[in-house]
């Protein structure tokens, strides 16, 4: 993540850059368990629209690399492989722990869940 | 100013209210579907300045949703969001204009404050002019006809000058309907009509004569103006057509190589041989004969080749922000050329702004219409506006050589 994209989008005001980056951590987690759910279901698409979604959230962030999988989830759904779209699903897995850590860092909480 | 939201993500929602907020617009609404928004716009009152409008959404999509809000004759502003690429973003604004819709951006996610800023500045307030589809007057043939009877159609004149001087070249006449309850009705609201009631040649004989007179008295004043008549294709069936407008012109006393017919084709010709024979005296007889609207609809590279025209009217679709497109450059830059090579005066419709004047004149595009130049105005301001524009609006456009 990189709080200075998000700033750039809502301005300064340091409480709502926290309160947003709290509301992301909290909106990607559920949004991650749906596309896990959706794939597991063999319903690619559903999980394609909703990583399309989180892709977007992802970027305004400044979470570019977390963005970047939500994109190979979307082709993975395009081309029909379910097979690649759940070894994407693992790896957005470990990159997703790794901005949840930053974010609870730069939050100085770590309770999001 | 008033917006309305339309995204199904609750994040990406969140992100635009806390946007607006920066930007102190305080009368925002959230909705999280198209099916939402249409239902909260059939409401009526309070009406939306603007809709921001993300088009990937399940359910309706943007597209489907734009095509709804086409049909209910939404007048304010549109900002389209995507997260898809620039090339989809620009297909929908495209597609959204052809249906009349105002787009006031396009805009990728994620939103840059500024961007929205801009977008949003490009909104009027047209929040007094939402006009619904149920509370719209509807009009029939018993209207019309009284309305031509008595002279409610009045023309309006849009000038054109010349790019090279910036003289004042001539005028499109556009016809409106003053209403005695409704007010000003625009074209786009009784030309389908027109059409289908068969009053084409009553409406293009009123406007014609309307035109002819209006230019008799500025030629009075010592400004001899082309006037130009929008004549729909059946108009141009009718064998007596040229001695109907010489004769009209000869007695308003205009000669007749300062008329120009913009004829708009709004179906596949049936009837080449008539159209030829017509559309030659009329040019035998010097009057001008523009495709209009060229490039869009039925108006196309068949109809340049079939009928002797003498003047292009570049469609405003391909000219309003061309500069920044390079597919728009690369067809008006083409469009042009081959108006050269073919002897065609070209007038470029829709130059709203400095870039779009600084482009067309570099492609050395002959004349230009459009709100930069002048908006529409009745007969009687068109002298006024003319020694205006002489004074001092050309000086802003048209380079010292």
């Amino acid at each position: 993540m990189d709080a200075s994209v998000l700033r750039k989008i809502i301005g300064d005001d340091e409480a709502s850059v926290r309160e947003f980056l709290a509301l992301f951590r909290q909106t990607a987690q559920r949004q991650r368990a749906e596309m896990h759910a959706a794939c597991a279901r063999g319903e690619g698409h559903q999980s394609a629209a909703v990583a399309h979604k989180l892709k977007s959230s992802a970027r305004s962030i400044g979470a570019q690399a977390l963005a970047e999988f939500c994109v190979e989830i979307e082709s993975a759904v395009t081309a029909g492989n379910l097979a690649l779209l759940r070894e994407h699903l693992v790896a957005f897995d470990v990159e997703w722990q790794r901005e949840k850590l930053a974010i609870d860092a730069y939050l100085g909480d770590g309770d999001g869940g | 100013m008033r917006v309305l939201v339309i995204d199904d993500d609750p994040f990406a929602r969140s992100l635009l209210a806390r946007q607006l907020s920066e930007l102190a617009i305080q009368e925002v609404e959230l909705v999280d579907s198209g099916e939402a928004a249409l239902s909260r716009l059939a409401r009526g009152m309070p009406a939306f300045d603007a809709l921001i409008v993300d088009l990937n959404m399940p359910g309706m999509d943007g597209v489907q949703f734009l095509r709804h809000l086409a049909r209910q004759r939404f007048r304010g502003g549109l900002v389209l969001v995507s997260g898809e690429d620039a090339d989809i973003l620009r297909s929908v604004a495209k597609l959204a204009s052809a249906r009349r819709l105002r787009v006031a951006g396009t805009l990728h996610k994620p939103i840059a404050l500024e961007s929205l800023g801009q977008a949003l500045g490009a909104v009027p307030t047209f929040a007094e002019s939402t006009v619904m589809g149920d509370m719209r007057r509807t009009y029939d043939e018993q209207d019309l006809r009284k309305a031509i009877a008595t002279g409610q159609l009045v023309n309006f004149y849009q000038p054109q000058v010349r790019m090279i001087d910036g003289a004042v070249a001539g005028v499109e006449a556009l016809v409106r309907w003053q209403h005695p309850d409704d007010g000003l009705v625009f074209p786009s609201d009784f030309i389908p009509l027109v059409e289908q009631s068969g009053l084409s040649d009553e409406l293009a004989g009123a406007v014609l004569a309307g035109a002819l007179r209006a230019a008799r008295q500025w030629r009075g004043a010592g400004l001899e103006l082309r006037v130009s008549v929008n004549v729909a294709m059946d108009n141009l069936f009718a064998l007596d057509l040229p001695e109907k407008v010489v004769n009209a012109a000869a007695e308003a006393g205009v000669p007749a190589e300062c008329v120009v017919l913009e004829i708009t084709e709004s179906q596949v010709t049936r009837d080449l041989d008539r159209l030829l024979d017509v559309a030659t005296r009329l040019r035998l007889k010097r009057v001008g004969l523009a495709i209009d609207d060229f490039g869009t609809g039925y108006s196309s590279l068949a109809q340049l080749r079939d009928v002797p025209f003498d003047e292009l009217k570049l469609d405003r679709s391909f000219v309003h922000g061309a500069s920044s497109n390079p597919q728009l450059q690369a067809i008006l830059r083409a469009t042009l050329d081959m108006a050269r090579q073919l002897g065609l005066r070209t007038v470029a419709e829709g130059v709203e702004d400095r870039e779009d004047w600084d482009n067309l004149r570099d492609m050395a595009c002959d004349f230009a219409q459009g709100y930069l130049i002048a908006r529409p105005m009745p007969a009687e301001a068109i002298l006024n506006w003319s020694s205006d524009w002489r004074a001092k609006g050309h000086q802003r456009l048209v380079k010292p050589q």
